[in-house]
C-alpha cells in the first residue's frame, strides 16, 4: 500500500517554499484585501511546510 | 457496516518514515518549541529557571523526559487565578492572540482560558482533518456537527477539519434532538460528529419519533470524541449498530486546540497518535516513571508547535496504554493507545477496597439495550459505602424484564467488579441528559471519607 502514495515530484518542494516566500511578502501589502488573504494563505502553507519538515529549521 | 472505510494517507512522507527519523524530527521540534517558550513565555521561562534548566540543558528527548518539570492542570489554574485574567503562559503580543476558547468546567474547577494565534488555529484543524482523512473522511461526505459551538472548543477543531478536506459541514448548534434528526435524515448526512453520549441520545429519541436510523439514514462514519464511550466495548457495539455506520474514536485535549490521536480506517482498536505534532509519555501517575507497552498509565503530553500558549510535559490524568505502531496494519509508524482514554485518574474511586471508574459501570449497564439511561451514585449508608445505579428503562419493556434486570445487573457487577450495587427503577426522562462531557457518576461520600485510590 505504500508504493501507491502520491508524493512531491522534484522541484515542488523549492515551488512551495518560493510560493511562501511571495504570500509572506503579500502579508505586509498597505491593501487590506491583499494583506489579509495573504496572511491567511500564508499561514495555511506554512501548516504544509511544516508538516512536510520543509522549514528551515531557526 | 453501509461500506468499507476508504483507506489512506493524508501525509504518506511523515506517516511512513522510518521511527528514528521520526524522534528526529521531534527533537528538532522540541527543542524549537523549549527556545521560543524560554524566549517568550514567562510561565514556562519562571518554571526553567526554578528548575535550573535552560534550552540548553535539553540535548535529547530522554533529557527532556527525565528533567523537564511536569506541568498540571493545578499549575494552570493557580497561574491564571494569580494573574487574572489570562495567566502568564501567553507567549505572543495579546494582539496575536487570534481564537479565545475554554475547558469544558465538567471538573468543577474554572475552566482553562486558552488562546490560539491564526497559525495555531489552522494546525488544530489540520490535527483534526488529517486524523478524520486518515479515518476516512473524504470531500464528498456530508458532515453533521452536533455541538453547541459556544467557548468551549469542543468540536470547532473539527468543523474546521471537515472544511479543510471539503466536506459539506451542518452546524447545528442550538437544535434539539428532533431536528438533527430531520436534518440527518433530509440531507443525506454521511458522518455525524458528536460526543458518544450524544450519539446514543439521537438513537434513543429517532426510537420515540418510529425512526431507524440504520435503515433510513445514509449514514456511514461517526466520528466521536470528548468522552471515553467508544473505548467502552458495550457503548461502541450499541452505536454502530443503531446507525449501522462506523464509529470512529477521537481524543484531543483543550487545552492543546488539537487532536491528539484517532482512529485510522483500519479500526485496529487503538487511536494513533499524531506523533509529528505530539511528543506523549505514558507514566505512573504517582512516581512519573514511564510505563511500558502495554501497561496502564497516565498521559503526558507535549504539543511540538504552540505559538500563543505553549505547554510542555501537560499531565492530563487521562488513562491510556502504548502499543507499538505495528499493532495496527495500516502501515503508518505512529504509535497507538489501545482503546483511546480509558478513563481519568481523577475518576477512580475506591469503593469497600475495589478501584471502579465511571467506564467500568458504563460497560456493564450499557450490556442491557432496555436501559436507556443510568446514573450512579457512590453513598455512605449505615457506615458502609454503597453503590447506588439509577435506571430509566426504554418504553414497552416486558414486565418480567422489569422484575429481573436489578438482580441481573447485580449479578454482573458481582462477578465483574466484585460489588453488588443497589438499583432502582426511576421515571422516564427524569434523569440528565448530555451534549458533552456526560456526568453519570457522583461520589457523595463526606470528604475525608472518600476513600483514596
Amino acid at each position: 500500500m505504500n508504493k501507491r502514495s502520491p508524493s512531491l515530484k522534484k522541484g515542488d518542494e523549492k515551488k512551495l517554499l518560493s510560493a511562501y516566500k511571495i504570500l509572506e511578502e503579500f502579508s505586509q501589502h498597505d491593501l487590506p484585501v491583499v494583506r489579509f488573504n495573504c496572511r491567511k494563505a500564508k499561514n495555511e502553507l506554512w501548516q504544509a511546510l511544516f508538516e512536510l519538515d520543509l522549514l528551515p529549521s531557526s | 457496516m453501509k461500506a468499507d472505510l476508504p483507506h489512506g494517507y493524508w501525509n504518506p512522507k511523515i506517516e511512513l518514515l522510518p521511527r528514528k527519523d521520526l524522534r528526529r524530527i521531534q527533537l528538532e521540534r522540541l527543542k524549537q518549541a523549549i527556545r521560543e517558550a524560554w524566549k517568550s513565555c514567562r510561565f514556562y521561562r519562571d518554571r526553567m529557571e526554578r528548575h535550573g534548566i535552560t534550552p540548553d540543558t535539553i540535548a535529547t528527548l530522554e533529557d527532556f523526559f527525565k528533567r523537564f518539570p511536569i506541568t498540571r492542570r493545578d499549575d494552570l489554574d493557580k497561574d491564571q487565578l494569580d494573574n487574572p485574567p489570562y495567566g502568564t503562559r501567553l507567549a505572543v503580543p495579546f494582539e496575536n492572540a487570534l481564537r479565545y476558547h475554554t475547558t469544558s468546567g465538567t471538573t468543577g474547577k474554572p475552566p482553562v482560558k486558552a488562546f490560539d494565534t491564526e497559525r495555531d488555529w489552522i494546525w488544530g484543524g489540520n490535527c483534526w482533518a488529517s486524523s478524520l482523512y486518515n479515518f476516512g473522511v473524504r470531500p464528498e461526505d456530508i458532515v453533521m456537527v452536533a455541538f453547541g459551538y459556544g467557548s468551549f472548543i469542543g468540536f470547532w477543531g473539527a468543523h474546521y477539519g471537515f472544511e479543510k478536506i471539503g466536506c459539506r459541514v451542518h452546524p447545528t448548534g442550538g437544535m434539539d434532538s428532533k431536528t438533527r434528526i430531520q436534518i440527518l435524515l433530509n440531507l443525506g448526512i454521511t458522518v455525524l460528529c458528536c460526543t458518544p453520549s450524544y450519539a446514543l441520545r439521537l438513537l434513543h429519541v429517532a426510537k420515540e419519533e418510529g425512526v431507524d436510523l440504520a435503515r433510513k439514514s445514509k449514514l456511514e462514519k461517526i466520528v466521536v470524541a470528548g468522552e471515553p464511550g467508544a473505548s467502552i466495548p458495550s457503548t461502541r457495539a450499541m452505536i454502530e449498530a443503531g446507525f449501522d455506520a462506523h464509529l470512529g474514536d477521537f481524543m484531543g485535549t483543550t487545552e492543546t486546540a488539537g487532536m491528539t490521536a484517532a482512529a485510522c480506517s483500519k479500526l485496529c482498536g487503538g487511536l494513533h497518535i499524531n506523533e509529528d505534532r505530539y511528543l506523549t509519555e505514558v507514566v505512573n501517575p504517582h512516581t512519573l516513571e514511564p510505563v511500558g507497552y502495554g501497561e496502564r498509565g497516565m498521559m503526558v503530553l507535549t504539543p511540538l508547535v504552540k505559538q500563543a500558549m505553549p505547554l510542555l510535559r501537560y499531565a492530563t490524568n487521562d488513562i491510556v496504554i502504548l502499543d507499538k505502531s505495528d499493532t495496527c496494519p495500516c502501515g503508518r509508524v505512529f504509535e497507538l493507545f489501545r482503546g483511546g482514554i480509558l478513563g481519568r485518574y481523577d475518576d477512580v474511586v475506591k469503593v469497600r477496597g475495589v478501584q471502579l471508574t465511571p467506564q467500568m459501570i458504563e460497560e456493564i449497564v450499557r450490556g442491557f439495550p432496555e436501559v436507556e439511561e443510568f446514573f450512579t451514585t457512590v453513598e455512605k449508608r449505615g457506615g458502609l459505602d454503597g453503590l447506588l445505579i439509577k435506571l430509566e428503562l426504554r418504553e414497552n419493556i416486558d414486565q418480567q424484564f422489569i422484575q429481573d434486570i436489578g438482580s441481573r445487573i447485580r449479578a454482573k457487577f458481582k462477578t465483574h467488579i466484585g460489588l453488588t450495587p443497589e438499583i432502582e427503577t426511576v421515571p422516564r426522562n427524569s434523569l440528565p441528559r448530555f451534549e458533552l462531557k456526560a456526568r453519570r457518576f457522583r461520589d457523595e461520600r463526606p470528604q475525608g471519607q472518600k476513600g483514596e485510590p
